[in-house]
């Protein structure tokens, strides 16, 4: 027996040796790393420190370019003191945060009911409605947003928070990963409650959700950059001040206080940080939901 | 199947799902979902199809059935024609750009090299920003006067460029803001069908004596295709639909240059309150999707050795 192990670790060794040399050189590999690292990064940094700098002197070391252009010598967070102070932004944060997190509850609940009902259930025309549901996964927001505006208009819900949440909570690809993820667990454990006597409700509430931990993060990851992000249909369902997300409000901050530049840049490290922040822990749960059906197709 | 009705006795290892569930909690699990894909994603279409055959006034709320009228207006239309060559331009260099690079980088931060996954990490970073906040950001930087891009340049001694104030730079310019995005999340999908390439594929070629540039074309691509078709198709997708960089930035113009299909769309519904105009874009549009994505599928089809 350890005769055989010998053997066994020596091609995987082989292996190993094959994919850890760079297809390029560590050299060359290291330096695209770092020009395409920039190319990221930089505009991120330029945005951060300037908003940091006094009103005034924002573009005053612009030209020529010096390593002052980049660093600020004076720092004051003045710009982020007015943008609540004066300009709403506690609101638009509000609304935004109010529309995403709703969007991710009720969104995983639905979309997890769903997911669960295809998974465990067998019924007539299973096949065929789940691939309804795939097909409207395909659908791109963007190309449906203006017959939205129509819908939600005759719903009377303009301007309201559940115009902007509503559309947004069925979701083709979350239904899918709860599937993907319900089809992995054991009838054994649904039977055995239903023994018991426990109607489905609870089972699914009690048994099956909480169970499905990896499949709430990246769905709750993915509907809130999605809901966070989103801009064209909010743009055209709640374009009044109070009712703003945030990707709105700094579109209208933009073409409305042009010179205003250092409130600009600090609504822009806001919106940008919120979800850089919840992204980074969550970077393997958005991945996985991301790259769910683009493998599987 | 008669045994399925005896789920008190467990025998679990071929069975995959449970008969004998009352209509009544089918129904109540798949409604909610299911009532808002139809309503929100899907009746959208039907109403924009079938209000593309109408015209409506906002005013008199009255709707009159035009047949292909608001199309016919539209193909007489030089602002319509202008939208469509600039939209085509458009994809034609933004996906490729996108796909391409995705590809690129996905090799290179695929590498295993130390410190690896910190670049990683720093290149999913685009995806957290929203294309409206890329685009403000990249309009702040390519300020002709002020922005730092022009600063950068003139390390090189190169002269300041309008960019997006330009006819001909203004494109590239938006091209660019997409394609910051766009590079980050392609790049994702791509990664992941990578990382899935059996090692012993590598070593199988090395012993057959291929160099690493044979490798890349003969091992990798090949393995890469359903990945790179999933991609290429996404890509236009969200090319096509781009909105944001021209309403924030440049509305259209200067000169029409970036005046985009959605672009049109959205103002032949909100400015010219046409929405049957507005419809019969976007079904063109969705249309010209459906008819690219066919022919990149084939291309990509076709290039199979």
């Amino acid at each position: 027996m350890p005769d055989q192990n010998k053997n066994q670790t020596l091609p995987i060794k082989k292996a190993k040796k094959i994919g850890s040399a760079s297809t390029l050189g560590v050299g060359a590999t290291y330096l695209l790393l770092l020009i395409y690292g920039l190319f990221v990064v930089m505009p991120m940094l330029i945005v951060l420190f300037s908003s940091i700098r006094p009103g005034a002197e924002i573009f005053k070391n612009m030209m020529p370019f010096t390593w002052r252009t980049l660093l600020p010598n004076q720092i004051t967070f003045d710009a982020y003191v007015a943008l609540f102070r004066e300009y709403h932004f506690g609101k638009v944060l509000f609304n935004s945060f109010y529309v995403a997190t709703l969007s991710v509850v009720i969104g995983i609940l639905i979309n997890a009911m769903a997911g669960f009902a295809f998974a465990v259930f067998r019924f007539r025309g299973r096949e065929m409605l789940f691939a309804f549901v795939l097909i409207t996964f395909m659908v791109p927001f963007e190309a449906i947003s203006i017959p939205l505006f129509q819908i939600i208009n005759q719903l009377q819900l303009m301007n309201t928070y559940w115009g902007l949440i509503l559309p947004g909570i069925a979701n083709g690809l979350v239904v899918f990963l709860f599937r993907q993820f319900f089809k992995g667990l054991p009838i054994a454990l649904f039977e055995s409650a239903r023994i018991d006597g426990a109607n489905w409700m609870t089972i699914f509430t009690k048994l099956a959700l909480p169970l499905s931990r990896p499949a709430m993060l990246s769905a709750g990851i993915l509907i809130f950059i999605t809901q966070w992000g989103s801009f064209f249909y909010p743009l055209l369902v709640a374009n009044q001040p109070e009712y703003r997300v945030i990707q709105v409000a700094i579109a209208n901050f933009f073409t409305q206080y042009q010179t205003l530049w250092n409130l600009l840049f600090a609504s822009v490290v806001i919106a940008a940080v919120i979800p850089i922040i919840l992204l980074l822990p969550m970077q393997r749960y958005y991945v996985q939901a991301v790259t769910q059906t683009g493998i599987k197709e | 199947m008669k045994t399925l009705s005896f789920l008190n006795f467990v025998s679990v290892t071929n069975r995959r799902v449970i008969v004998r569930v009352k209509w009544k909690v089918i129904f109540g699990f798949l409604l909610p979902a299911l009532v808002g894909l139809f309503l929100f994603k899907f009746y959208p279409i039907i109403l924009a199809a079938k209000n593309s055959f109408y015209t409506s006034s906002f005013l008199s709320g009255t709707e009159k059935f035009v047949g292909w009228d608001n199309y016919r207006s539209l193909f007489s239309d030089g602002i319509f024609w202008n939208s469509l060559k600039v939209t085509l331009w458009f994809n034609i260099l933004a996906n490729p750009l996108q796909v391409g690079v995705a590809i690129l980088i996905a090799v290179l931060v695929n590498q295993k090299v130390k410190g690896i996954n910190f670049f990683r990490t720093i290149f999913y970073l685009p995806v957290a920003i929203s294309v409206p906040i890329a685009a403000v950001i990249w309009g702040i930087l390519l300020n002709p006067n002020q922005g730092f891009v022009n600063s950068f340049l003139s390390i090189f001694g190169l002269p300041a460029q309008p960019f997006l104030v330009d006819k001909t730079q203004a494109m590239f310019s938006i091209i660019l803001i997409a394609s910051w995005i766009g590079f980050s999340y392609w790049m994702i999908f791509i990664l992941a069908a990578l990382q899935e390439i059996p090692v012993e594929l590598y070593e199988a070629a090395r012993v057959d004596g291929a160099s690493k540039c044979q490798m890349f074309f003969r091992v990798t691509l090949p393995m890469l295709k359903r990945s790179i078709a999933f991609v290429t198709v996404g890509a236009t997708t969200s090319n096509f639909l781009l909105f944001a960089p021209t309403y924030i930035l440049t509305r259209g113009g200067p000169s029409g240059s970036t005046h985009l299909l959605m672009y049109e769309a959205y103002l032949s519904a909100f400015s010219y309150s046409d929405m049957g105009r507005s419809c019969a874009i976007m079904m063109l549009l969705l249309l010209m999707i459906l008819a690219i994505v066919v022919v990149e599928m084939r291309m990509l089809r076709e290039s199979d050795t």
